[in-house]
Order: structure tokens, then sequence, then C-alpha cells
């Protein structure tokens, strides 16, 4: 009559349409065996019991019975129909019993008795059928009823015995005493197939359920303690997928929607990367997150942006103002914000909401606007994994920022361990010197990237986001009107160097066409010398001829005789 | 119900009933019938018995509410009175049965 369904050792399990819990389960309940929910008051046993039936009902044929130990029909009628299972349709066709199980204040007891009435009575409830599924809820009530624990013991397993004689699946739910254990409790957990914990603990004035299977014979399950949450539709559990992830790692690099920024991470973000902006209140985190869904909507991919400290039409607005308008993503379906509506709840239920708005808006992109409303503690931590698991399944790229109160990064990295699980951190800090207060980006680590080491300044203005590289001076970071000063008198001193050494050339130059003016002229001085000196030592071998000769003249003209016979001789 | 109608007594006298409601041919079925008899015998008025196996009726059971076996249901005057086990406390049974 009810369709095994399931996985793996165990083949025949009844789906409680609860996803996480069927997940955790490998399948489900066990079909035609008992199961017991325990767990502590107000941990959600009555609903997970109650839902699993139900969700049984709707996929196989056949009665459901329930019998309430605690509560009137009335009042549980009235309990199923604050979640949309419809039960009232489902009661009206008979096709789901309820019984008022509760022991009467007037009954006397006198003896010995057993449980067999019960048992007898939730058949003659489906009769001519056998129940599909019984739930029999509070059922501690009745055993307390029973005089020893040897009897418990007895009743019990009276019951398992019924159970699988009808062949019908049966959930009893218990509340867990600690005070009392060793009684039936003990009892019902090792008479049980499968027994599921529930448990409701206040935790920083929100309070957290955890689920988890304790036993279940025969079959594989999670070990893990899973939070869940109570929704209108139920137990909620978030999807434990042991599964491996399987996912393809992609090569393709994002645009953060900042050029520099791009350059800076080595051409952008991986696809399906998990990144965390950190920095102090006001250091533009947000406008760089939805800088980047901006960007990923522009080429035609669907984003998400959950918003928790600003309401989704606030942040449109603020964000027009420096150049990045939202309205066309939205208006075309690609991109949601998503305002969180309830801030006092606890961060399993933040954690399930994103990952409904997540599958609801088929996102592929995926902004959280902080994460740092988790707070440190163990199990937001683990709420937010699980976010950050979930989009590294499904390939989402994620960014995350983070508000810092101070500076530190120590600071960061000791009071959350989200910068150690993402792969890339951009750090943001104001600088504040000169009288002025600057944004200073950093990219403190990238997974698979040559990313950049230095100090960028992050500048909003009406155009977008740009990133200025800062100067380094004296071993300080200049940054605002002081890189704006630096920049300038850098660009003035190179002009002044051009100008310097194009004078220098230019006096150079004259200096070599002086100088070759010189030398042409000295060397036309040094030939008429050489004409000049040419010219003289001519003139002195002819002087010093015709001095010879005069002389010679002379000595004739004054001794007559051979002298002068012999000085005419001599000049012919 | 008809079949399971026991008469122990005057049957004319249909103001109060005595239903007990036994699970098979157990001890405490034998001992609650036995129980049942002197209770019948000691109580100063006519009443109707009938005797209920769930085993065999399990539509009795839910129509009729038990839980647990065997369960006594008293009707006097409209009320109702309801003893639960063997029965082997007669006396307070009796003065349960008396109010």
């Amino acid at each position: 009559m009810v369709e095994p369904v399931g996985t793996g050792t165990y083949d025949r399990k009844l789906r409680t349409g609860i996803d996480g819990f069927d997940c955790m389960s490998e399948g489900g309940l066990p079909v035609g065996k008992v199961s017991a929910v325990v767990g502590t008051a107000g941990a959600g046993k009555t609903v997970f019991a109650m839902q699993s039936m139900i969700h049984c009902l709707r996929s196989n044929p056949g009665v459901g019975v329930v019998v309430s130990f605690e509560q009137s029909t009335a009042s549980l009628t009235a309990d199923l129909a604050s979640f949309d299972w419809n039960a009232a349709e489902l009661i009206e066709q008979g096709r789901l019993i309820v019984i008022d199980g509760r022991p009467r204040a007037d009954v006397l007891f006198s003896g010995a008795f057993d449980i067999s009435g019960l048992l007898a009575m939730v058949e003659g409830a489906a009769a001519p059928d056998r129940p599909a599924c019984v739930v029999f809820d509070g059922i501690d009530t009745l055993m307390t009823l029973l005089s020893s624990s040897s009897s418990q013991r007895l009743e019990l397993l009276r019951l398992q015995n019924h159970i699988q004689c009808l062949g019908t699946t049966a959930i009893l739910t218990l509340k867990a005493n600690p005070a009392t254990s060793g009684g039936f409790e003990e009892i019902a957990l090792y008479m049980a197939d499968c027994v599921v914990e529930m448990r409701r603990e206040g935790q920083d004035s929100v309070s957290r359920r955890s689920i988890w299977i304790q036993k279940y014979r025969g079959s594989g399950h999670s070990l893990a303690r899973v939070p869940f949450i109570v929704t209108f539709k139920g137990v909620e559990v978030e999807g434990v997928d042991s599964r491996p992830n399987t996912a393809q790692v992609s090569n393709d690099r994002l645009s953060m929607g900042v050029t520099q920024l791009d350059e800076m991470l080595g051409g952008g973000l991986f696809r399906g990367t998990s990144t965390l902006i950190s920095g102090a209140p006001g250091t533009a985190k947000t406008t760089l997150g939805l800088a980047f869904l901006n960007a990923m909507c522009q080429r035609g991919e669907r984003a998400l942006g959950i918003c928790f400290d600003e309401r989704p039409n606030e942040i449109v607005r603020n964000v027009s103002s420096v150049g990045i308008d939202l309205t066309p993503h939205i208006a075309s379906g690609l991109l949601h914000l998503h305002g969180i509506a309830n801030q006092t709840a606890g961060p399993d239920e933040f954690a399930y909401e994103i990952a409904t708005a997540i599958r609801q808006h088929r996102a592929r992109h995926l902004l959280i606007d902080p994460i740092s409303v988790f707070t440190q503690e163990a199990p937001a931590q683990n709420a937010v994994r699980r976010i950050i698991q979930l989009c590294k399944r499904e390939g989402i790229t994620v960014i995350l920022t983070s508000l810092l109160d101070r500076n530190a990064l120590e600071a960061e990295a000791s009071r959350s361990y989200v910068s150690t699980i993402c792969d890339t951190w951009v750090h943001l800090t104001y600088v504040i010197h000169g009288g002025e207060r600057n944004r200073a980006l950093t990219i403190i680590k990238s997974r698979g990237t040559a990313h950049s080491n230095q100090v960028g300044e992050l500048l909003l203005d009406d155009n977008g986001l740009t990133i200025a590289r800062t100067y380094t001076e004296e071993g300080e970071v200049l940054m605002g009107s002081l890189r704006w000063q630096k920049e300038r008198a850098n660009e003035q001193a190179i002009r002044d160097a051009e100008e310097e050494a194009a004078r220098h050339y230019r006096e150079a130059e004259q200096s070599v066409e002086e100088l070759s003016g010189r030398v042409t002229s000295l060397s036309n001085e040094l030939e008429a010398k050489r004409e000049e000196l040419k010219r003289l030592s001519q003139k002195a071998a002819m002087i010093t001829q015709l001095e010879r000769e005069r002389r010679s003249q002379l000595s004739r003209l004054r001794s007559a005789g051979e002298p002068i016979q012999q000085a005419v001789q001599e000049v012919p | 119900m008809g079949e399971a109608w026991n008469d122990r007594q005057d049957t004319s006298d249909d103001k109060s009933t005595l239903e007990l409601y036994v699970a098979g041919d157990n001890l405490n079925s034998r001992r609650a019938v036995a129980n049942l008899d002197e209770v019948v015998r000691r109580l100063d008025v006519k009443t109707k018995v009938l005797i209920v196996d769930v085993l065999k009726e399990p539509k009795t059971a839910f129509t009729r509410r038990i839980f647990v076996t065997p369960s006594l249901i008293y009707t006097v005057g409209g009320r109702q009175n309801l003893v639960v086990g063997d029965l082997s406390d007669v006396n307070g049974v009796l003065e349960k049965l008396r109010t």
C-alpha cells in the first residue's frame, strides 16, 4: 500500500517531504517500522511527525491515524491548519483521523492493564484497510500510566510487534527528560528502528533548533546535528548534501565592475568563488559589492543581493549617486535585492531565507551585505559555511561584506573564520592623514591569482568607482589631496626635468657650434700663419741673398783690385 | 455490538450498562472478567453487562476510544465512569461506580 522509496542498503523508506531530513536519512523513515522522535518541549516533534504523515498520505493511498496524548482534537486540528499542508481536506475526506488520547482525569486505575486497546483502536480507525501511517504523539504520557518499567518495556515491545504485524509505519513522539532517563524513554529508543532527536535551546536571545539521527537500523545516515527551522511549510532542514562536490571549477574571470581592481586581481574574480570585502563603516563595501552585481547584470547574468542593513530601494538610490544604475536590471528581472524582513531571527533562519532566495531567483551571483550579522559563535559560523558551500556547489559567485569596527586585520581574522574560507579577501580601511580621510583598498589574498600587493585608493564619484595608485613618499602612502599634490608635483618635476634637459642640449649644441666655429676660424688663422711663415721664410732667404750681394758689392767698392775682381767674378 | 451483549443480570433494566473491553484471552482479561462478576454481584443496581474483545472488534475500540485494556465503562443516568485495569481492587471499583 505504501510506496517504498529510498536508496542504499535500506530500500524501503518513506519520504518525509522534509528534503533536508530525507537527505540526512538517505531516503526517509523506515516503512512498516517504528520510528521515535525524541526531544525537548517545543522542539517541533509533533510538527515533524505530522508533516511526515501528511506527506505520506499525499503521496500514497490509505488512511493516517494520529493519537494525540497531549492535546485535544480541536487544538491539534487548529495547529495543523497553521501550516500549508491542507490537513483539513484530508480530515474531511476521512483520510486523516485525529484521536484525542488525553487520559481522563476521573479515571480509576485498578490493577494491571496494557495498551492493546490503543493498538486495536488504531486498527479499527482505518478498518477495513490497514492504516498507512500512525502517529502516537506524546506517547510518554500514556507510558507513565503504566506502573512499572517492566510493564513499560512489555508494552513498547507489544506496540512494536503490533506495528510490524500491521505493516504500517509508526512515528512515536516523546519528550526526553534527562532527569528520568533510564526509564521508558531509553527502552523506546532501544526498541525503535529509527530514532530522531530534535532539540531546542536558547542562545543569545535566539532559540535554535537542531535535528540529528540518533540511530537507524540497517541504514546509513548523516551523523551531523543539523539546524532546522519551523516555517509555515513545517520543519525545514537545510539541504545536507553528502554527495561530493562535483561542480566544475571555472577559469572564467569576472569583472568586479572596477577596471583597476580587476587589474589588481589579475583579471577579475574566478566564477564560482567567494570573496570577502571587509572594512570599517562607510568604506564603500556595499558599493563595491553592488558594482560587481551591476557588472554581472550587464553581462546578462542573474544576480541576487541580500540586504540586512538597508532597504532595497534605499540601496538603489544610494548607489545611483556613484554612477551605478540598478533600476534597469531590477526592471528586467536580472537583479533581485532581497531585504531581510525579520532582523531578530537566528542564523539558521537567515541561512534558510538566503538559500530560498537563491533558489527562487535562480541566482548565479550573490551579494550578502553584510555577512557580519552572523556572529562569531559556532552556530552562526556554521550557517555561513553552509551558505558558502551551497554557492560552491551551485557554482554561484558570492561576495560577502563584513563590517569591522577596528582596522586591525588580526581582529578580523580571529573574529570570524569567513576570511579563511573565502577565496579572495579585499580589505578596505580609512587612512587619515593631512586632515582628510581616504579609502585604502588592499587585496589580502586571492587564491589562484597573482594579485597586486599594492595599496590602492578607492575613489567614488559621479562616474563610478576607480582606484588610484598611491604614492609612497619616504615610506608613507599618500592619498587624497596629498596624493593629488604629489601627482601634480611629480608632473611638474617631470616637466621641469624635460625643460632642463632641453636647455642643456641646446647649450651643448651651441657650444659645439661655437667650438666648431672657433676650430674653423683657428684653422683659417693657422693656414694664414703658415702662409705668412712661408712668405717670411722666402723673404728671409731673399734678404740674406740681397745682403750677401750688397756686402760683396760693398767690399768690392771699398777695396779695388782682386777682391772686387773676385767679387765681380763671383757674380755672374 | 449485538453479539457482544452478555447478560449477566436482568436485561429489562437498561438504565445502566457496564462495558468491559479486553484484549484477547490473556491473564489481565481473565482476571478482569472474574473481578467484573464480583463487581456485578455486589453492585446493588440492575445493569446490562457487555464484554468486548478489542482484538476481534477493533472498530468498536475506535468508536469507544479504548486506549488501554482492560477498560470498564459504567454508564448510568447519562454519566460515564471509567475504570482501567484488571479490577483487582473490587471495593475501590464499587466505590467509584457508586459515585
